[in-house]
């Protein structure tokens, strides 16, 4: 499977990450696949950028009431607040890569 | 399968999956795409956690701009030309900040709960629905004049709300994130639904219930006793120009057979009682010859159920028709509910009366009942069905309510129908009254100007710059013709109605007291032998107000700070009754050595709940197994349901009668107990108790700050958002209350001294913001926990607050 390099995906994490501002979560899956199908290549990459897309949101947030908000969020799963990072980053992940993969699966079929 | 295949299918389903999650609720869980969005979901709440330093805003309606500053405690001062402007930015700024408090409250006196939570919230919603809370709240609305002052605020408050609630768009705040929903739009009849509610927490009552579960097991003479119409210690609001408590050290009355007239009936289920004596509100004001500076001071702390955010929001509105009020007010109300002026402060207690009865029906059909008769004829009853729906709009109940004249009509839960008549459910007083009061210059015609509040009644204190203090018991107290409220008043004829009012000239009060002092607590308001009319029964033991009284006795040279002091002030007058008495009967049994052990170790409290001492915590268990000895007539499974606990005025009644029957324990055949063989019973078995469950006496686990806390819970009961096992000074019945769950407390600290410029201080347990993860959440309760009070900021102009200023906030009138 094709690698992409950084700049693809760098710029791939920005369209994301626009997408997302202007149109919401639909953005990841949407762009993702629409990015395989046009440029085929490692579905993992595109769920990296989404990834950094979404990590890249959340350092716009202001940081002391992110950081509030992660530890009062940790404390209501007994956790630490730090942790609940996953969730975000981890849901953008997997929503990149499996929307990019189902993508690429069918446009082989297609071909 | 391939590798390459295998991969596909594993993408496949968890793109089905997370977008299955995404698109539609897993379970209770929100929608995890929306949720997760870092733009617009959960995490935006940090976003809109701060105010920006200037911020703008439309508010359709306004007739002019308004200018809204906030101060470093993120307080509103909003600058407006008119009086229903200054409510449409309060509106505004109030939905800012609390929203979901909003939502929240007015769905709990609407009964609309399940629409926002599911069907768990029912049986709140139930409770709502059935008490007639929502009816009362829409025919309240309907009988507004739509040009009325009480409907244009009502209009106002909506315009602002729901202004903010269109400009925050899609950033919701936190718990609509969690829950998966967005707010509904804000309609003028919620802020009479949230008042409602806040009238059932204030004026409800349950007197006949107490009442006839007591009679049932113990007569009728046994049961007048235990939940008197007549405190047994008298220390009232009004002054009855004694310099002591009076106590009533009669006989009481032996527990006798169960009564005959006592029919097994009961009501509604409720919440087990509080602890007796456990919460309530204290105010009190100093006339200026009795203060270090010549002016008057007042004090008050209304005590209500802690929550985050808190149950009050602080608010300055000053207006160029000549409004300039500071204080609290109910998040959704109009208006100022406690709070100062440039000329005058005021503070409220509950005044507990007796404003609540219920009425056995005779009905046509006992299980679907149509109507009821009164004086011989039959009348039709009012039949409302009532639906009750989820977040998707399916029906999860129905219920058919049915309303007599009196009011709802509800089963008993013996068997029967009850009418329930409560001036909450009537007209009531109107809604602008405290706007309207805050121009009022002196204390007087402050009190004038409140004569109209019908309900929830309250004692309100205010004291004014030319040094008069003044105190009233506002509200609507029935006149029955039976003369008591406590029993279970018959519904078939109409004789057994309300037949009037008390006069304004009639309810207790004082102006400018020649004590130079006046106090409330909760307390009976007038002594019997000064109006022997029926005001109401079982009333709070006036702990708090002796307390007060004797502070307020002891110091003829009052200061701001001394006010501060008093509020947390860690006296019992109650321990102090109560401990001798303990000691004085364990001396009786030096051959008992547990007796004589507890008998060492609470000698050496010196009777102040302060954080560091380690013994209040036997005291309490001692009077825990007391009251379980003392009351063993009262048996709760003997009942057939809760029986409530007599207060502990009543206890200390019966101190003066040591071969009382009612020191007897049932239960020991043989063996007749005295007063002073239960004491110290009860004083061994509370050294026990607390060994097994704080260790041995000076092993650190007594200490009182380890043992005793407060507990604000989050409005939904969300652990990690709420404040718990916060430190208090303080106990059952001290002036800074605390008792069984912890969660109730004082909600609202204020001192205001009357000076030739106005000076106040305040705090309350929380913070102005209702996001989480503001800086303003509960940036409060460090404070509160050590009373500690804030100086309130009382600018005359926007650039009036010098180094204290915070952001402004524009709001502009819509184009």
């Amino acid at each position: 499977m094709k690698r992409r390099g950084p700049f693809e995906i760098a710029l791939l994490a920005m369209l994301i990450a626009a997408g997302t501002w202007l149109g919401g979560w639909w953005a990841v899956p949407l762009l993702s696949a629409g990015w395989q199908w046009l440029r085929p290549g490692s579905s993992w990459s595109l769920g990296v950028a989404a990834l950094l897309a979404w990590g890249g949101l959340l350092m716009l947030l202001p940081p002391a009431p992110f950081g509030r908000l992660l530890e009062r969020l940790g404390g209501l799963v007994s956790l630490p607040g730090p942790v609940l990072l996953i969730l975000p980053l981890g849901y953008a992940l997997l929503l990149g890569w499996s929307a990019a993969r189902v993508a690429l699966a069918f446009r082989k079929a297609g071909a | 399968m391939s590798g390459g295949r295998a991969g596909a299918w594993l993408a496949a389903a968890t793109l089905t999956l997370r977008a299955g999650a995404s698109l539609l609720r897993p379970g209770p869980l929100p929608r995890l795409g929306p949720l997760l969005d870092p733009v617009r979901g959960i995490w935006s709440v940090a976003r809109e956690a701060e105010l920006p330093a200037r911020a703008t805003g439309i508010i359709p309606g306004l007739t002019a701009p308004v200018t809204v500053r906030y101060d470093d405690r993120a307080v509103p001062h909003i600058f407006a030309a008119t009086e229903l402007d200054a409510t449409r930015a309060l509106g505004y700024v109030v939905a800012r900040d609390r929203l979901f408090q909003l939502e929240l409250s007015w769905r709990a006196g609407a009964g609309r709960l399940t629409e926002l939570l599911g069907a768990r919230a029912l049986p709140m919603d139930q409770e709502s629905r059935r008490l007639g809370l929502p009816d009362a709240a829409a025919r309240r609305l309907a009988d507004l004049p739509p040009d009325s002052p009480e409907r244009r605020a009502l209009e106002a408050l909506s315009d602002g709300i729901n202004a903010r609630i269109a400009a925050a768009g899609s950033r919701h705040p936190f718990e609509y994130q969690v829950l998966g929903v967005a707010p509904a739009r804000w309609e003028p009849v919620n802020s009479l639904h949230l008042l409602g509610r806040m009238g059932w927490i204030l004026a409800s009552s349950d007197l006949e219930e107490n009442h006839a579960a007591a009679a049932r097991l113990v007569g009728d003479a046994a049961a007048d006793a235990l939940y008197p119409r007549e405190s047994p210690i008298q220390e009232p609001i009004q002054p009855n120009g004694q310099a002591a408590p009076r106590h009533d050290r009669t006989p009481l009355p032996p527990p006798g057979g169960g009564s005959t007239r006592a029919a097994r009936r009961g009501t509604m289920e409720r919440d087990a009682p509080l602890e007796a004596d456990a919460v309530g509100s204290n105010n009190w004001a100093v006339a200026p010859g009795r203060t270090a500076a010549g002016h008057a001071l007042l004090a008050g702390d209304p005590h209500l159920e802690l929550s985050l955010p808190s149950v009050w929001y602080e608010a300055h509105l000053i207006t160029a028709d000549g409004l300039d009020v500071y204080g609290v007010t109910l998040p959704g109300a109009p208006g100022m509910v406690i709070g100062f002026t440039r000329d005058l402060a005021w503070s409220l207690t509950n005044t507990e009366a007796d404003v609540y009865d219920r009425y056995a029906e005779t009905v046509d059909d006992p299980a679907h009942p149509a109507r009821y008769r009164v004086d011989g004829t039959w009348r039709d009853l009012r039949l409302a069905v009532e639906q009750y729906l989820d977040p998707a709009g399916r029906v999860v109940h129905t219920d058919t309510l049915r309303y007599s004249h009196r009011g709802p009509l509800l089963q008993a839960r013996g068997g029967g129908w009850e009418s329930h008549r409560w001036t909450m459910l009537e007209p009531a007083g109107r809604l602008t009254l405290f706007g309207r009061a805050a121009r009022a210059a002196t204390a007087t015609a402050w009190l004038d100007s409140m004569v109209e509040h019908r309900a929830p009644a309250q004692n309100m204190l205010v004291a004014d710059r030319h040094g008069t203090i003044a105190i009233r018991s506002t509200g609507r107290f029935p006149v029955r013709p039976s003369g008591r409220g406590d029993l279970l008043q018959r519904g078939d004829s109409s004789g057994a109605d309300w037949s009037r009012d008390w006069s304004p000239e009639e309810l207790p009060q004082a102006i400018a007291p020649a004590q130079g002092f006046l106090a409330s607590a909760n307390q009976q308001p007038i002594d019997p032998a000064v109006e022997p009319r029926y005001l109401g029964a079982n009333w709070y033991s006036p702990w708090r107000a002796i307390r007060i009284n004797q502070l307020l006795r002891a110091d003829s040279a009052v200061t701001p700070d001394a006010m501060r002091r008093y509020q947390t002030d860690p006296g019992s007058p109650a321990a102090d009754l109560f401990v001798p008495a303990l000691l004085a009967a364990a001396a009786r049994f030096p051959e008992r050595d547990s007796v004589g052990r507890a008998a060492r170790l609470l000698a050496e409290w010196d009777r102040r709940y302060t954080r560091e001492n380690t013994r209040a915590v036997l005291y309490e268990a001692a009077m825990r197994a007391l009251g379980d000895r003392l009351w063993d007539e009262l048996d709760p499974a003997r009942a057939d349901g809760a029986v409530a606990t007599p207060g502990w005025a009543v206890t200390a009644r019966l101190l003066a009668d040591p071969a009382n029957p009612w020191w007897d324990v049932r239960a020991t055949t043989g063996v007749r107990e005295d007063r002073d063989r239960i004491l110290a019973d009860a004083l061994a078995a509370g050294l026990q108790a607390v060994i097994a469950r704080h260790g041995a006496p000076d092993a650190g686990g007594w200490r009182w700050d380890r043992v005793r806390h407060a507990n604000i819970y989050h409005m939904l009961r969300l652990p990690g958002l709420s404040a718990l096992r916060v430190p208090v000074q303080g106990g059952q019945s001290t002036l800074n209350p605390s008792s069984g769950s912890g969660s109730f407390g004082p909600s609202w600290r204020m001192v205001v001294e009357l000076g030739p410029e106005v000076r106040g201080w305040g705090t309350y347990p929380g913070g102005q913001s209702g996001n989480p993860a503001s800086s303003r959440y509960a940036d409060r309760i460090g404070q509160w926990s050590n009373g500690e009070l804030d100086t309130l900021l009382l600018p005359r102009t926007p650039d009036g607050l010098g180094a204290h200023a915070g952001p402004v906030l524009e709001l502009e009138p819509a184009p």
